[in-house]
């Protein structure tokens, strides 16, 4: 099993558990920090970008389910791999609809306990290129002129350089000229980029 | 008869004080097999293992030999006895089922106390027996008030007292005294039998047992037994 780098929270009230888990995590390549109770956990000094946690579902004061609420209204998606000694239906039921990525009975085999943690991260990735890409559309969108703007909406509109002069009272050839710096300014080679990448910054089409 | 139906509510917690240990032991030796796989030594973090695995091992079968004690048939067999290792060892056994619902579960052990003669096994059922009354009695509880303290001390010259605090809805002051009948039961679906048999065996060790309001909410039940030497007081 290959593993990504990426950060393993694992919070669970139980010491040897979470030693050995810790182990386990590090042996197959992952950067792990323990905790002991979802307070602390939720106290933690700093939140890596690539991670998941993995969760004990019975704890005293806050349960995982509560932790789970807890993060629910936070804006990046935390994956969360629950692990618990008494699975009971309707418990993992209202996990895995809460959108928990897996729910394994504990003791659980490596092989269950990592892939479910390499989708995990790999959901978290994807996530991340997402943002990424749509922060680097948006940063683009934002260094064309307004006139640049206009007519990027009418290319987008799927019209051709003459409409576009005409809707905007200007000559073929000016809008040959907006067009092209539209098109450079993007970093897009034909239209259709300049469609993907436009969506990407949240731009709405007809 | 009380005796199994609580060994029933118990499996959960054994599952989940057993599942633990093989949990960490399961972890333990795949990271120590990968570590094996990539060479370069550790020999130090497999050796740590080793003897974390070895420790775990210990306490999933503390677990399971506290449960065969529990669950012996066979005459009482009474002995001198520690009362706070009786505490101890049913704690051990109630602790999964506390976490299971969400209960916090604390001890307060008198250091001076005496020794008493008793039946171990017994005295361990009438402690798991007033501890599952209480976390019945919380259920309605919010769950950051779910608290039940254990406590042992020491009352008069020749006498210990073990008290088991819930923080339930308490029991009303006219039926304190019956709840100790058998059949008397305020449970939905209780067989009223469970204190009875509490009292009869505290009897027979020459105890009382009984129960008192608590100040702010709940009720403390508690028995008493005579020790072996008079206290030092």
């Amino acid at each position: 099993v290959s593993a990504g780098r990426g950060t393993v929270y694992v919070v669970d009230d139980e010491p040897s558990v979470r030693k050995s888990l810790a182990r386990l995590l590090r042996a197959a390549g992952h950067d792990v920090e323990v905790f002991a109770s979802a307070q602390e956990f939720l106290d933690r000094p700093e939140s890596k970008e690539i991670a998941c946690l993995v969760l004990d579902i019975q704890m005293p004061e806050r349960s995982g389910l509560e932790l789970q609420e807890a993060l629910a209204g936070a804006e990046t998606t935390l994956p969360i791999v629950f692990i618990t000694g008494h699975a009971d239906v309707p418990t993992s039921v209202r996990a895995m609809k809460a959108g928990a990525m897996d729910f394994l009975s504990k003791p659980f085999d490596e092989k269950d306990l990592l892939s479910a943690i390499e989708r995990s991260l790999e959901k978290v990735r994807g996530g991340v290129e997402e943002r990424t890409a749509e922060r680097e559309a948006k940063k683009r969108l934002a260094t064309l002129t307004p006139r640049e703007h206009e007519v990027l909406m009418h290319v987008l509109a799927g019209e051709l350089n003459k409409q576009i002069a005409a809707a905007l009272g200007a000559s073929e050839k000016t809008i040959k000229v907006h067009r092209g710096r539209v098109m450079q300014k993007m970093q897009v080679k034909s239209v259709a980029d300049l469609v993907r990448l436009c969506e990407k910054a949240g731009i709405q089409l007809a | 008869m009380t005796r199994v139906a609580t060994m029933g509510e118990l499996t959960a917690s054994l599952a989940h004080e057993i599942n633990q240990p093989l949990t960490a032991n399961l972890s333990n030796a795949q990271a120590a097999q990968r570590l094996l796989a990539a060479g370069d030594g550790h020999i130090e973090e497999i050796r740590d293992i080793l003897a974390d695995i070895a420790a775990d091992d210990q306490r999933a079968g503390e677990v399971i030999r506290r449960m065969r004690n529990l669950l012996r048939k066979g005459e009482s067999k009474p002995a001198e006895l520690d009362v706070n290792e009786v505490v101890d060892e049913v704690a051990g056994l109630v602790g999964g089922e506390m976490i299971l619902q969400n209960v916090t579960l604390g001890l307060d052990l008198s250091a001076n106390l005496h020794r008493v003669h008793g039946d171990r096994v017994q005295l361990q059922q009438v402690l798991l027996n007033l501890l599952m009354n209480a976390l019945d009695a919380m259920k309605d509880t919010p769950g950051g008030s779910r608290k039940v303290v254990v406590r042992t001390t020491v009352v008069g010259p020749r006498s210990v007292e073990v008290s088991v605090q819930d923080a339930g809805g308490g029991v009303p002051s006219e039926r304190a005294e019956e709840i100790f009948e058998p059949f008397v039961t305020t449970k939905p679906h209780g067989m009223g039998l469970g204190l009875a048999i509490c009292r009869s065996i505290i009897q027979a060790h020459g105890g009382r047992i009984g129960s008192r309001k608590n100040a702010d909410r709940g009720v403390t039940f508690w028995f008493t037994l005579p020790t072996m030497d008079e206290a030092k007081s």
